[in-house]
C-alpha cells in the first residue's frame, strides 16, 4: 500500500510529460506511415520513372538499400525516449531537491529502498507505457495490410526498443548526478557523462548480443551507482 | 546506509570503472589535442617544404614517369607504359564520375623510353588486356552492411523483381536469418532464398554464412538484378527474377579475400565487341594464396596456387585477364619485405627512407594453373628522406605527450574482442579515436618515470592523512602507477575529503573517521563552563 | 526515572572542516516539550536532521524511541510525526489528495477526524492545492498532517517560520490543544523565543554547534540575569565574579550580565566592590536569549568587554 502510494504520486507528478511525449509520438508516427505509404505505393505504380535503372547496367548497391518507413519515426524516438528519461531524472531527483521536499518524503514510513524503488518504476512504467505501448501500436498500425506495400520489418520495432531502453539509461545517468552532492565540474556531472557515452556506443552495435550487453551492463553499473547513493546520501 | 552492506562495495568498484573510463576518455582527447597543437608549434612547416622547390634532372623525370606509368600488356605479351597528362589527378580523384572529367592525352612507351604513340585515350592503336576489377568497387561490403544494421540510421535491403512497367515482388534481406525474404505486391509471401536455395517455409532456410560483400547488375533480358553474394566462404549467384541460386565458389577451408570479375562476367550476353575480345572472369583469391578462376564460354573453372616466396614481397598483387585463346596472369609487387605487424611505424620509416625496385611479370596459365612466364619488367622507387624528418620531429613531440599516458593501457583492451572494436570502427572518427589512443602509447622513457614518480608522491602524500586503511592506500598507489595521470585524477575525484589539522599532534587528518590516523585521539571536544547551564534529564 | 525518547550522544557533524555541530548530549523525555534554540546557522536544523536520520553524524550517535537514527525502521518512523523547515510539501497535490498519500503510510493509526477538524479549524478546504495557499496555511496542513497519525514524538523545525503573528497565534493554539490533550513529546526550534515561552517546559541552546543550555526553562529564566551596579565615584576596572557573562560600564554604572548567580551572592560582590545600589533588571526570555548567546563581536558592537 505504501509502495503503491508512492508510485501514484511518481506517476502522477510525471503525467504531464508522458502524455507529452506519448502524444508527440503517436502524432509524429502517424503522419510519417501516411506520408511514407502514399509515397511507397507512388513508387511502386510509376515503378519505371522511379527507380532509373534499366538492363544491362551495373547496379548501385545503396539503390536497393532503403529506410523502412518507420525510421523517421524512429529517429524522433531516437531523440524523445533518452529526452524523456532526462526529463523524468529531472522531475524525480532534481526537483525536490530544489522544491525541498526530500525531507517530507524521506520520513515516510518505509525503507528508502521503497522510495526509490516507486521512482525508478513509475519511470519504467512510463517510458513502456508513454513509449512503448505507442511505438509498437505504431508497427502494428503500419503494418496493416493495404497500408504500407509490404509489412515494415521487425528489426524497426526492435530499434524502437532499443531507443527507449537507452531512454531508461539516460534516466538513471540524470539520477545518479542529481544525487551526487559534488561539484558540478568535478564528479557530478559524471553520471550523465557516462550515460550518454553507453547510449552513444550501444547505438553503434548492431550485433544484438552486443547491444544487450552494453544495455545490461550501463543499466547495471548506472543501477548500483543510483541506490547506494540514494541510500547513503544526506538530505 | 550500513557501509558494510555489498552494495557499497560493488558502487564504489563500478563508479572507480565509470569514473576511470570517462578521465581516461578525457586524458586521451587532451593529449591527442595537445599534440596536434604542439606538432604545428614544434613542426612549423614539413621539413620536405623548407627545401628549395628544384628541377627534376633527366634521369629524376624518368624515374617519376615510369612509376606513375601504369604497365599495360598487348595481347602477345608485349609491354607498353601508359601515362597520361592533362588531366587533372586530384579532380579524377575527388569525382563521383570519373568520366565527368575532361580526357587528357595518353602518351605510350616502351621499355626502351621510345615514345610510340601520343593522343586521346579513345583514340589509341593498342588493345591490352583487360584485367578483372576489383569487386569492391561496386560492392556493398561487410563494413557497410554493418553500418546498415547499425541502430542510428537502420536501413534494408530490398530487391525489387519488376516487369518493365510494374514491380512483381520485393525480396527483403533478413540479417539475423541470413537469407532474403520475398514479399507479393498483390498480397502474402513468395518464399525464401537462401543457400539451400527457394523455399516456401522458412524452417527450410538455411544461411549463406559470414557476409563479406555482394554486388549487382540488371542482366540484359531482365529488369530484375543479379546478385553476387560473397560470404566468407563461398559466393553464391542470385538471380531473383527465376529465384534460382547457383554456388560459384565454395573454399570451405580458407577465407575467401578478394574477388574480381571482368565486365564480360556481368554482360555475356551483350555486345559481341565484348564477347571478341575476352571470356567471362569471375576470380577470387582465398586467404591460403589460392586463385580461382571461373570463366565461361565454355565454362571452365581453373584453380591456380601462386608460389609460396611471393607473399614475402610488400604489394603482392595478382590479376587475371582470359582472352579466347588463353588465361594471363598479371602480377605486381615491391621488392621490399613486407611487414611482419600492420602498421609499425619503425617498419614505415624505413620503408619511406630506402629506395626500392617495383617489378611487373605476365604469365600464361595453363588448364591445370600452371605458370610460365611470359615477361617481367622492374623499375626504381627512389626513397623520401625529407618525409623522414617531419616524422621523427613529431615522434618527439608524442613521446612527451604521451609521458602521461597510461603505463599499461594494453589492459584496456583486452576484456573486448577484436569484433567489439571492429563493431566501433565502422565511423571514421572512432577508427580515429582508437588511432589516437594507439598513438598515445607510452614509450617508457625517463620523462615518462619521472612524471609517473611525481604523480605517485603526490598521490601518497594527499591519501596518507585521508586514508581508512594501507589496504586501500596501496590499491590506489598501485591504481595510480598503472594509469598515470587518468589514475590520479579518478583517485583525487572520488577521495578528495576535507581534513583539519588534529589537535593532539598537529598533522593533518581526515574527518572520514573518528580517530587520528596519525595519534589515534578523537575529535576536539568542546569545553563546558561554569557558563553553561547545561543540566540533564 | 522519565523515559528517555529522544537521546544523542556526542552527535558531532563536520562540515567541510569545521564542525556544524559538535558534541551534542542531550536527552529528552517523554512528555516533554522542548524548546530547541539558536541563532541562524547555530545547528538546530542540523541537529534536527541527524536525529531524523536524514543525515549521517561525522562521530557520536542519536537515538530516537530507542531505535539508532542512522537506522530508523519504518515502524519507528510512524510513531515519529515532523514538520520540516519551511513546510515544503508536494505543490501539486490537493490536501485532500497530501492526506491520502499521508494515510497511506499509517494504516491502522490514522485519525481521518482529527485531520478534518483540524482542517476544518484552520478554515482550509480539501480541495485546495498546496500551490495555491499561503505560507501559515501550509503550515497548518503540515501540522495537520504531522499530527492526524497520532505520533509519540513530534519534531518541529521552526515551524513558525514566516509566518505573522496572527497566523502564529493561531497556529500555537492549535498545536498547544492538540499536543497537551495526549501528552505527546515535541522537540521544536523556533526563533520566536515568546512562543518558546509559552509552550515549552524545558530549553535547549545550541551555539554555533556547541550545547550551551540543557534545562528546564523555568531554570533558565532564574539563571539567566542582568544587574546594574551603581558607584559614587568610577566603576571598578576588574570584575572578578564567578558567572559573570559579560559587563558593560559607564562611568558610574556597571551593567553585568550574570548565568546562575543568586542574589545573596551579587550582594556580597557589589559590597566588596564598593557599589552604592544594584538594581535586578527584568528580561523577558529573547532578552535572555540574546544576552546569553551574544557573540564578542556584537558585544563590540555595543561596546560590551567580554568576560
Amino acid at each position: 500500500m505504501r509502495f503503491l502510494a508512492l508510485l501514484r504520486k511518481e506517476l502522477r507528478e510525471s503525467l504531464p510529460w508522458l502524455l507529452l511525449a506519448g502524444l508527440l509520438l503517436l502524432g509524429v508516427g502517424l503522419l510519417a506511415v501516411h506520408s511514407e505509404a502514399r509515397f511507397a505505393h507512388m513508387r511502386h505504380q510509376h515503378w519505371s520513372s522511379h527507380s532509373g535503372l534499366g538492363p544491362g547496367e551495373i547496379v548501385n548497391v545503396y539503390d536497393l538499400v532503403r529506410s523502412p518507413h518507420l525510421a523517421w519515426v524512429a529517429m524522433w524516438l531516437a531523440f524523445i525516449a533518452p529526452g524523456l528519461g532526462l526529463v523524468l531524472g529531472v522531475c524525480h531527483f532534481w526537483v525536490p531537491l530544489f522544491a525541498r521536499t526530500w525531507s517530507f518524503l524521506l520520513h515516510r514510513s518505509t525503507s528508502r529502498m521503497s522510495i526509490l524503488g516507486a521512482k525508478l518504476a513509475a519511470a519504467i512504467l512510463g517510458l513502456l507505457i508513454s513509449l512503448g505501448l505507442v511505438w509498437t501500436g505504431l508497427y502494428w498500425y503500419a503494418c496493416r495490410p493495404g497500408l504500407l506495400p509490404i509489412p515494415e520489418p521487425i528489426q524497426i520495432l526492435v530499434v524502437g526498443w532499443i531507443y527507449i531502453a537507452v531512454g531508461l539509461v539516460v534516466y538513471l545517468g540524470t539520477a545518479l548526478s542529481a544525487l551526487s552532492t559534488a561539484r558540478w565540474y568535478t564528479t557530478r556531472i559524471f553520471g550523465l557523462a557516462f550515460a550518454v557515452l553507453a547510449a552513444f556506443v550501444i547505438l553503434l552495435q548492431w550485433h544484438p548480443v552486443w547491444i544487450i550487453a552494453l544495455m545490461v551492463f550501463a543499466i547495471a553499473i548506472l543501477f548500483v551507482q543510483t541506490v547506494a547513493a540514494f541510500l547513503s546520501r544526506e538530505f | 546506509m550500513n557501509a558494510k552492506n555489498p552494495i557499497h562495495y560493488i558502487a564504489r568498484a563500478a563508479g572507480v570503472f565509470m569514473a576511470t573510463l570517462l578521465v581516461l576518455l578525457l586524458v586521451v582527447a587532451v593529449q591527442a589535442i595537445t599534440f596536434e597543437v604542439a606538432s604545428v608549434f614544434w613542426t612549423a612547416t614539413p621539413a620536405s617544404s623548407t627545401e628549395p622547390k628544384q628541377e627534376l634532372t633527366l634521369e629524376q623525370a624518368r624515374t617519376q614517369r615510369i612509376t606513375l606509368a601504369r604497365k599495360e600488356f598487348l595481347l602477345d605479351g608485349t609491354l607498353h607504359l601508359v601515362t597520361e597528362s592533362g588531366r587533372d589527378r586530384w579532380q579524377l580523384l575527388r569525382a563521383s564520375n570519373p568520366l565527368d572529367t575532361p580526357m587528357g592525352q595518353e602518351q605510350v612507351y616502351d621499355v626502351n623510353d621510345r615514345l610510340l604513340w601520343d593522343g586521346p585515350p579513345k583514340e589509341r592503336p593498342y588493345d591490352y588486356l583487360s584485367w578483372a576489377q576489383d569487386t569492391r568497387r561496386d560492392s556493398l561490403t561487410y563494413q557497410r552492411m554493418r553500418n546498415l544494421q547499425q541502430l542510428v540510421e537502420p536501413r534494408i535491403l530490398e530487391i525489387p523483381v519488376a516487369t518493365q512497367e510494374q514491380l512483381r515482388e520485393e525480396w527483403r534481406y533478413l540479417p539475423w536469418d541470413d537469407c532474403f525474404v520475398g514479399y507479393s505486391l498483390e498480397g502474402g509471401r513468395a518464399g525464401y532464398l537462401s543457400a539451400a536455395g527457394w523455399t516456401d517455409s522458412k524452417a527450410d532456410v538455411r544461411p549463406f554464412g559470414p557476409f563479406q560483400s555482394f554486388q549487382a547488375w540488371w542482366p540484359p533480358d531482365s529488369h530484375s538484378p543479379t546478385l553476387l553474394w560473397q560470404t566468407g566462404q563461398c559466393i553464391y549467384e542470385i538471380r531473383f527474377a527465376s529465384r534460382q541460386i547457383e554456388m560459384l565458389v565454395e573454399s570451405p577451408r580458407s577465407r575467401i579475400e578478394y574477388v574480381a570479375m571482368n565486365p564480360g562476367y556481368r554482360f555475356w550476353l551483350a555486345s559481341s565487341e565484348t564477347m571478341a575480345r575476352t571470356r567471362p572472369l569471375l576470380h577470387c583469391r582465398t586467404s591460403d594464396e589460392v586463385h580461382h578462376v571461373i570463366l565461361k564460354d565454355p565454362d571452365q573453372t581453373i584453380t591456380v596456387a601462386t608460389p609460396q616466396e611471393w607473399q614475402q614481397w610488400y604489394g603482392n598483387h595478382c590479376e587475371f585477364a582470359a582472352t579466347k585463346e588463353a588465361l594471363f596472369l598479371r602480377r605486381t609487387w615491391l621488392e621490399y619485405p613486407a611487414p611482419a605487424a600492420r602498421g609499425n611505424p619503425d617498419w614505415w620509416t624505413g620503408f619511406r627512407r630506402t629506395p626500392k625496385t617495383g617489378s611487373v611479370e605476365l604469365y600464361r596459365v595453363d588448364e591445370t594453373g600452371g605458370l610460365n612466364l611470359v615477361n617481367r619488367y622492374s623499375w626504381t622507387l627512389p626513397g623520401d628522406p625529407g618525409a623522414i624528418r617531419y616524422v621523427e620531429l613529431r615522434s618527439s613531440v608524442k613521446r612527451f605527450v604521451s609521458a602521461f599516458s597510461p603505463l599499461l593501457c594494453d589492459f584496456v583492451q583486452l576484456p573486448f574482442p577484436r569484433t567489439f572494436w571492429q563493431n566501433l570502427a565502422q565511423y571514421d572518427f572512432v577508427r580515429e579515436l582508437i588511432q589516437v589512443v594507439e598513438e598515445m602509447r607510452p614509450h617508457y622513457s625517463v620523462w615518462s618515470l619521472l612524471v609517473t614518480a611525481a604523480i605517485l608522491a603526490l598521490t601518497f602524500r594527499h591519501g596518507r592523512p585521508r586514508r581508512t586503511s594501507w589496504g586501500r592506500l596501496v590499491f590506489w598507489l598501485v591504481f595510480v602507477a598503472l594509469l598515470n595521470v587518468a589514475g590520479f585524477l579518478v583517485y583525487w575525484a572520488l577521495n578528495h575529503t576535507p581534513t583539519t589539522a588534529c589537535p593532539a599532534c598537529g598533522k593533518r587528518r581526515s574527518l572520514s573517521r573518528t580517530d587520528c590516523v596519525h595519534c589515534r585521539a578523537a575529535l576536539p571536544t568542546p569545553e563546558h563552563g561554569q557558563l553553561d547551564l547545561i543540566f540533564g534529564v | 526515572m522519565a523515559e528517555i525518547v529522544l537521546e544523542t550522544k556526542g552527535l558531532t557533524k563536520y562540515y567541510g572542516a569545521k564542525p556544524a555541530l559538535d558534541h551534542l548530549d542531550l536527552r529528552v523525555p517523554r512528555g516533554c516539550i522542548c524548546g530547541f534554540l539558536g541563532r541562524n546557522g547555530a545547528g538546530k536544523t542540523t541537529a534536527i536532521k541527524l536525529m531524523l536520520g536524514l543525515l549521517t553524524p561525522t562521530a557520536g550517535s542519536a537515538s530516537l524511541l530507542g531505535c539508532d537514527s542512522t537506522a530508523l525502521t519504518p515502524a519507528i518512523r510512524q510513531r515519529i510525526g515532523y514538520v520540516t523547515e519551511g513546510h515544503r510539501l508536494f505543490r501539486w497535490m490537493t490536501i485532500g489528495r497530501l492526506e491520502e498519500f499521508q494515510r497511506a503510510f499509517f494504516p491502522k493509526q490514522w485519525d481521518s477526524r482529527l485531520f478534518a477538524e483540524m482542517i476544518e479549524y484552520f478554515e482550509l478546504s480539501k480541495r485546495q492545492k498546496i500551490k495555491h495557499l499561503s505560507n501559515g496555511q501550509r503550515a497548518q496542513v503540515s501540522l495537520a498532517l504531522a499530527l492526524a497519525p497520532n505520533p509519540e514524538l513530534l519534531v518541529m523545525d521552526d515551524p513558525t517560520l514566516g509566518l505573522d503573528a496572527a497566523i502564529r497565534r493561531q497556529f500555537l493554539e492549535g498545536m498547544i490543544e492538540l499536543i497537551m490533550r495526549q501528552g505527546r513529546t515535541v522537540l521544536f526550534s523556533s526563533h520566536i523565543l515568546a512562543d518558546v515561552e509559552r509552550v515549552a517546559d524545558r530549553i535547549v541552546v545550541i551555539d554555533k554547534g556547541v550545547l550551551r543550555a540543557d534545562c528546564p526553562l523555568e531554570q533558565f529564566r532564574a539563571s539567566v540575569r542582568k544587574v546594574v551596579v551603581h558607584f559614587e565615584n568610577s566603576a571598578p576596572a576588574d570584575i572578578e565574579l564567578a558567572g559573570l557573562l559579560h559587563f558593560r560600564r559607564s562611568e558610574r554604572q556597571l551593567e553585568l550580565t550574570l548565568v546562575g548567580v543568586g542574589d545573596a551572592e551579587v550582594a556580597d560582590w557589589a559590597a566588596r566592590a564598593g557599589a552604592e545600589r544594584f538594581d535586578f533588571v527584568e528580561m523577558n526570555l529573547e532578552d535572555q536569549f540574546i544576552e546569553f548567546t551574544a557573540s564578542p563581536h556584537r558585544r563590540r558592537l555595543f561596546q560590551w568587554e567580554k568576560a
